[in-house]
């Protein structure tokens, strides 16, 4: 039973004046529970959107979003506001998520002034260092500032502040981009502890293909508002079928000068306006692989395998498949990689 | 800052005052000279009474027996002088205090990017375009002269100002990622105005305030000067001015210098507190 289920959400935001931008267009997926699921894709794909519609800090047009049963998009507002206990984020920019004029203990006990109104002052904050103890910070810091801390430390009070009223389901909004390459290893570790220990839920938005075959079980690919394509991390990052996901694994570079995997296929020309409406397929203008009927038939998702959903009318892609680069899959995993790294 | 912050991590918020007063010297200088001023207005022994003229010694330039000079009509200038911060002092403060409190909460309330905020600050265009002249005439024809007029004229004045500081301030804070981590976790409208945007704004605020305050030491002047607030024979820097500046038509400057020095450094005293605030505002965000 999926913990969170997206169906046919849209949104559409609008300017002054001109057309509006149609950020997401019809997305569907769902996340069992305990499971993570990463929605990768280019800035202005509409990822984040994806997860601010499904926490309602902004207001989808169209579908439904329904979290551990709940139509979230009918809540009233008292119920949501207790509806946000179960689900919560954690932003990109640890830094500037955290408010510089409260102190650390202040920050990661707010949500149970809100949440647990009736704690005492002195049980809230045994609760605030306990939790601080779990993310792996000294509960000493909570008199600090924000500004006192360093990005990685930052981001644990993001997430401690995310965690501490025992939510069910987290968005993760890009959380290690910010980061140094080694505090990202750290954080990534510490949130893979913390699903497998509280049973947590995860959409992990991000753009990096290695921290998300490292964290992520299933993938989606997202294109101009749409998923391009959905399955398991196996299915996508190795035998990508659709031709976005294939010239996004592409673009992707190794650290290592001796791996030489990337093909020629890639796309060509821009991201086109999202303003624009297009007929078709949405990739049709810079596809490699198009087709005359992809510039008029509406690309819909469909299942390829048990699980493994493409947008492509094409696919299977007829052309061998890219032999992907082996360190997508081994960012901070298991040594083999990181020894080859250093051969 | 930095530093102390890692040796006293508990402490930070209890010893946030005196550090700033620690670190900035012009705030203490500034804050020192009022109180100064302040205290030796009601209790320094005067050599001439304020309000009894010597009708022997008119217009009598600065000399050992009267170190400012006497006007026109026999009053010692230098006695009126530190006698006047007796009213000019508290008026600039009480006007600028009720400033600062309606202007926190008319100013968060028309925080919000609605129609009806923007209708709000157009209105206050419309308001703002009235010179101080007018408002100041407006005023005392509707409650008659009356100190607490005076009060009143300073906090129309400024209620604007802080309206339009903490709007486009709380307006630039709303858009940040903390405010919506807050509503995020479920925060009310009112707490995350109260404990996320008021703290963020409260530097500037405070910054502003001073700068109000000296503003209204020069309102209260160009008010007595108008005939608005303080009557004679009450000393006032405005009123003394206003009379010294027709003397120096026949010569006497000592008579409208004196009180417009006094207004000149004590314009500059609250700009040094204000300038030392805002600085301690940057340095501890």
């Amino acid at each position: 039973m999926p913990i969170v289920q997206v169906r046919n959400v849209s949104k559409t935001f609008y300017r002054d004046r001109g057309p509006g931008v149609r950020a997401v267009n019809d997305v569907s997926f769902s996340i069992e529970e305990g499971e993570t699921l990463a929605l990768i894709g280019e800035s202005g794909s509409g990822k984040s959107t994806v997860g601010r519609l499904m926490l309602r800090l902004i207001e989808a047009d169209d579908g439904e979003i329904v979290f551990d049963g709940h139509d979230v998009r009918r809540r009233s507002p008292e119920e949501l506001r207790r509806l946000r206990a179960t689900m919560q984020v954690v932003f990109q920019e640890p830094y500037e998520s955290l408010n510089p004029r409260m102190s650390i203990g202040a920050i990661v006990g707010e949500p149970l002034e809100i949440h647990e109104r009736g704690l005492s002052g002195r049980q809230r904050a045994a609760r605030v260092a306990e939790m601080l103890d779990e993310v792996g910070l000294d509960p000493a810091l909570a008199g600090r500032r924000p500004g006192a801390l360093s990005g990685g430390q930052q981001q644990r009070v993001g997430i401690a502040r995310a965690l501490i009223t025992r939510p069910r389901f987290i968005v993760l909004d890009e959380p290690t981009s910010s980061l140094d390459l080694s505090v990202q290893g750290q954080i990534l570790r510490l949130l893979q502890d913390l699903q497998k220990r509280l049973k947590l839920t995860y959409l992990y938005i991000s753009h990096d293909l290695s921290t998300v075959s490292y964290i992520a079980h299933r993938v989606a690919v997202m294109y101009l508002g749409q998923i391009r394509e959905i399955g398991s991390v196996d299915d996508v990052v190795n035998r990508p079928q659709d031709p976005y996901t294939r010239a996004l694994l592409n673009a992707f570079l190794s650290p290592d000068p001796t791996v030489r995997t990337r093909d020629t296929y890639r796309l060509s020309g821009e991201i086109p306006s999202p303003t624009q409406v297009q007929r078709g397929c949405f990739l049709y203008s810079r596809c490699p692989s198009r087709i005359e009927p992809c510039a008029s038939t509406p690309a819909d998702l469909r299942q390829l395998d048990p699980g493994h959903e493409v947008r492509c009318i094409r696919a299977p892609l007829s052309q061998p498949l890219v032999t992907v680069n082996p360190e997508l899959r081994t960012f901070g995993g298991p040594p083999r990689p990181t020894q080859k790294q250093q051969a | 800052m930095s530093e102390r912050v890692l040796t006293q991590p508990g402490r930070r918020r209890s010893s946030a005052m005196p550090a700033i007063v620690r670190e900035n010297a012009p705030v203490v200088l500034g804050l020192a000279f009022i109180v100064l001023f302040l205290a030796a207005s009601f209790f320094a022994p005067l050599p001439y009474g304020p309000t009894t003229p010597d009708p022997l010694a008119t217009s009598q330039p600065p000399s050992a027996l009267h170190w400012f000079g006497t006007d026109a009509n026999g009053f010692d200038v230098f006695s009126r002088t530190i006698a006047a911060a007796q009213r000019d002092i508290p008026l600039a403060l009480a006007g600028t205090l009720a400033s600062l409190v309606l202007g926190i909460v008319f100013g968060l309330l028309v925080s919000t990017k609605s129609r009806w905020s923007e209708r709000a600050i157009r209105g206050l265009d419309v308001f703002q375009a009235f010179p101080l002249v007018i408002i100041g005439t407006a005023i005392v024809t509707l409650t008659g002269n009356r100190l607490e007029s005076v009060v009143l004229a300073i906090v129309l004045l400024n209620v604007p100002r802080f309206m339009r500081l903490i709007r486009s301030e709380a307006l630039a804070l709303r858009e940040s990622r903390f405010i919506e981590a807050a509503r995020a976790l479920g925060a009310s409208p009112l707490r995350i105005l109260w404990r996320h945007i008021l703290p963020n704004v409260m530097g500037i605020t405070l910054a502003q305030s001073s700068i109000a305050a000296a503003h209204s030491i020069i309102v209260i002047a160009a008010l007595s000067f108008l005939g608005v607030g303080v009557s004679p024979p009450d000393p006032s820097w405005g009123l003394m001015i206003q009379e010294g500046a027709r003397q120096m038509i026949v010569g006497d400057w000592w008579i409208v210098v004196f009180p417009g020095f006094a207004v000149l450094v004590t314009v500059a005293a609250f700009n040094l507190v204000a300038d030392g605030l805002q600085a301690a505002a940057d340095a501890s965000q």
